[in-house]
């Protein structure tokens, strides 16, 4: 009785229609009228093995998801240690690299745009102040800039995301495991090494895991800052599955993006218990 | 027992007082709302009733436009027209989804001219117009057949844009310069601004849809017939023919000979518009209606600027613009109040529909007097709109390919060939 309420919210909200998307992923489907929905079969699937922008779109997603997963951890982990030491300035630190997450991935995009565009503040310092070169840097609309500047701007947006956990995970640390370990005459970086890691294990876990989820269903922020362009330059598997769907209206071929999305998530999120089993 | 029997009494008859009171409250109330309803039934009767509108224009000049029509139809056939406007980036989506759900579906809807348009149609969704045209303003002839599909018209314009190059006249005279009357003037014309040390054309790439129209404006030149995009639609042209590979050559000639501004992959219609307006580029595209008051915002009236079309070719051609619908009003299938939907679009039309588009430097979609409005902007607008050429491919595979293999081309990544192949690959999908 008492799970009742959650577990027709799980099925009405998440289990049906993961189940939808499933059984439209093998359907050609306009999305307009439910009686125009024909079976495919697995053309769906045998099309995503033969679609070059669809490999494009893949490859982006695993450079994405593997360098903001990397980057957000090695700058989030050792900053949530600089500030748990209490060094001078650590509250303002904590505020500003949390600031970033209480923006919208719109409000961030649309800030990006604004200061990396050719008459924005970046142009305008390297090519009328510092007189660094003649023409502004393309970093939107360079396709060989376009990914860097979308990488560059989430891991800004979630690099406090990740310093906050690691920082709660800190503060629970029971100092008396430090003070042994420095009774026993560890330094500090021993006491990190064998103290704190193993300690943050598990939470190094989850937090790894959130990140490779969210690197795979990207959206928001690299829709408004650069629509997946140019030509296919920037474009994830959301991006592309959106296009599909709303732009091309192939919701089967669309579902079928949506399948491989959540296969990749729910193996990132498998790794979870491997990942914290090997710590306890 | 008295005392008893009295308070029995009173209590029944306040009773039968309050059942009395509460009866007459109901039927009040019920009489109240069918009054309503056949208030409502008979407006619809007249061709009026309530009416749900979709558009993506909130917090634009079109607003009023579409509420003055909503007056003038409240007035004529009564019925209180809503206007709802839905940001595009979801538009289509809660179309599809509320058209898929069978609830919440417009009466009119605002409608895309690329894309959509098609895959709407094909889909059984749109209502076709043709029988309502007799009692419509006879349309700009490109335009009404941009807008036919398998024979049937599904989209009313309300009004139309025109694509031009937008040039700032103080810099022009300071270094020069003269408006050029031939292709080869313009790629000279970016060659002194550059030697001069200014940045010449600059164009929204970012935004992708330009990428686009830059070929289109070249294929107004390449494809003498403005017939080859419907044909190619049709299936009985091919996609990578002479006629548009050589509009894609003439694009790559202008990123090669550096017509095209640095910096413009990464403008945005608004950093555009704002570069333009000030005075760091000397020339933007496009220009139109759609950004003329950006323009004015970033100026501040430091300078004056005028318009003129992609040259022509060779000496003596024409010059023509490319340019089309505008605001295109639907009728879905499941409309609830298709008469009073058509009405509505009709008072968006009319002549009191167009005299509020040209009072807001809005282009009528049928010839018309717009000599009341003054600006010298509008009037060279309105003069290029007869001869404009088509900006659109109802394909939506073919325009969202046109767009990337533009990117790509004009990122030197690809070659016009090329761009002509991934046109005949999307359209093969």
């Amino acid at each position: 009785m008492f799970i009742a309420p959650a577990t027709a919210f799980f099925t009405l909200f998440l289990l049906f229609p993961v189940l939808a998307v499933l059984g439209l992923a093998f359907t050609n489907w306009t999305g307009f009228n439910l009686s125009q929905i024909h079976w495919g079969g697995v053309a769906n699937f045998r099309q995503l093995g033969s679609d070059p922008i669809f490999t494009q779109a893949l490859l982006h997603t695993v450079i994405f998801v593997a360098v903001t997963t990397v980057v957000l951890n090695a700058v989030g982990l050792p900053i949530a240690l600089l500030i748990n030491t209490k060094v001078a300035g650590h509250d303002f630190l904590r505020i500003a690299m949390f600031l970033p997450l209480g923006l919208s991935p719109v409000l961030t995009a649309i800030l990006w745009q604004e200061v990396l565009g050719p008459y924005g503040l970046i142009n305008e310092l390297v090519v009328h102040t510092l007189h660094l070169q003649s023409t502004p840097i393309g970093f939107l609309g360079d396709p060989h800039l376009a990914l860097i500047t979308v990488l560059l701007a989430s891991v800004w947006q979630y690099t406090g995301y990740n310093m906050l956990l690691y920082y709660a995970g800190l503060q629970s640390l029971p100092k008396e495991r430090l003070e042994a370990a420095a009774i026993d005459g560890a330094g500090a970086l021993r006491r990190l090494r064998y103290v704190t890691l193993p300690y943050l294990r598990p939470i190094i876990a989850v937090v790894v895991v959130l990140n490779l989820i969210g690197g795979w269903k990207v959206f928001d922020l690299i829709y408004v800052l650069t629509g997946g362009g140019p030509n296919h330059s920037t474009e994830v598997l959301s991006t592309y599955l959106y296009q599909q769907a709303f732009t091309l209206n192939s919701v089967g071929y669309a579902s079928s993006i949506a399948v491989a999305i959540i296969a990749l998530a729910t193996v990132s999120a498998l790794m979870r218990g491997r990942l914290a089993g090997e710590a306890l | 027992m008295k005392k008893v029997t009295a308070l029995k009494r009173r209590t029944r008859s306040t009773t039968l007082r309050r059942t009395v009171a509460g009866s007459l409250a109901a039927a009040a109330l019920v009489g109240a709302l069918a009054a309503g309803v056949a208030s409502g039934a008979t407006a619809a009767g007249k061709g009026g009733g309530p009416l749900n509108i979709w558009e993506w224009q909130g917090g634009t000049s079109y607003i009023p436009v579409f509420q003055a029509a909503g007056q003038r139809y409240t007035a004529k056939y009564g019925g209180t027209p809503t206007l709802d406007s839905v940001p595009f980036a979801s538009y289509f989506t809660k179309f599809t989804t509320d058209v898929a759900a069978g609830s919440g579906v417009p009466d009119v809807m605002e409608m895309s001219w690329t894309g959509e348009y098609r895959s709407l149609v094909d889909s059984g969704t749109l209502l076709p117009l043709d029988k309502y045209l007799p009692s419509l303003p006879k349309f700009y002839g490109p335009v009404m057949k941009s807008l036919t599909y398998k024979g049937h018209i599904y989209g009313i314009p309300m009004d139309l844009n025109t694509l031009t190059i937008a040039y700032n006249t103080s810099l022009f005279a300071k270094l020069g310069l003269k408006v050029p009357t031939t292709f080869a003037q313009l790629l000279a014309l970016g060659t002194k601004i550059r030697a001069a040390g200014d940045q010449p054309l600059a164009v929204n790439l970012m935004d992708g849809w330009p990428d686009s129209d830059l070929w289109f404006s070249q294929l107004a030149y390449t494809d003498p017939t403005h017939n080859l995009i419907t044909k190619a639609e049709a299936g009985t042209a091919s996609w990578n023919n002479p006629q548009f590979v050589q509009a894609a050559t003439d694009v790559q000639e202008m990123t090669k000979d550096g017509l095209i501004a640095d910096g413009s992959s990464s403008l945005t219609l608004t950093s555009l518009a704002a570069a333009f307006g000030s005075g760091q580029t000397v020339m933007m595209y496009p220009a139109g209606n759609f950004d003329t008051s950006l323009i004015n915002q970033a100026d501040n009236g430091k300078f004056t600027y005028k318009l003129f079309p992609f040259p022509p070719l060779k000496a003596g051609q024409k010059p023509l613009a490319t340019g089309g619908p505008a605001i295109i009003w639907s009728i879905p299938a499941k409309a609830a109040n298709p008469t009073g939907a058509i009405n509505y679009i009709r008072e968006t039309v009319n002549k009191a529909g167009y005299a509020e588009e040209i009072k807001r430097n809005f282009i009528p979609s049928a010839p018309t007097n717009t000599s009341s409005n003054k600006s010298a902007i509008y009037t060279q607008m309105v003069g290029f709109q007869p001869t404009a050429q088509t900006r659109a491919i109802f394909l939506p595979a073919v325009a969202t390919e046109l767009q990337n293999a533009m990117q790509a081309l004009i990122s030197g990544t690809a070659t016009p060939a090329q761009v002509g192949s991934d046109l005949r690959t999307a359209a093969a999908g």
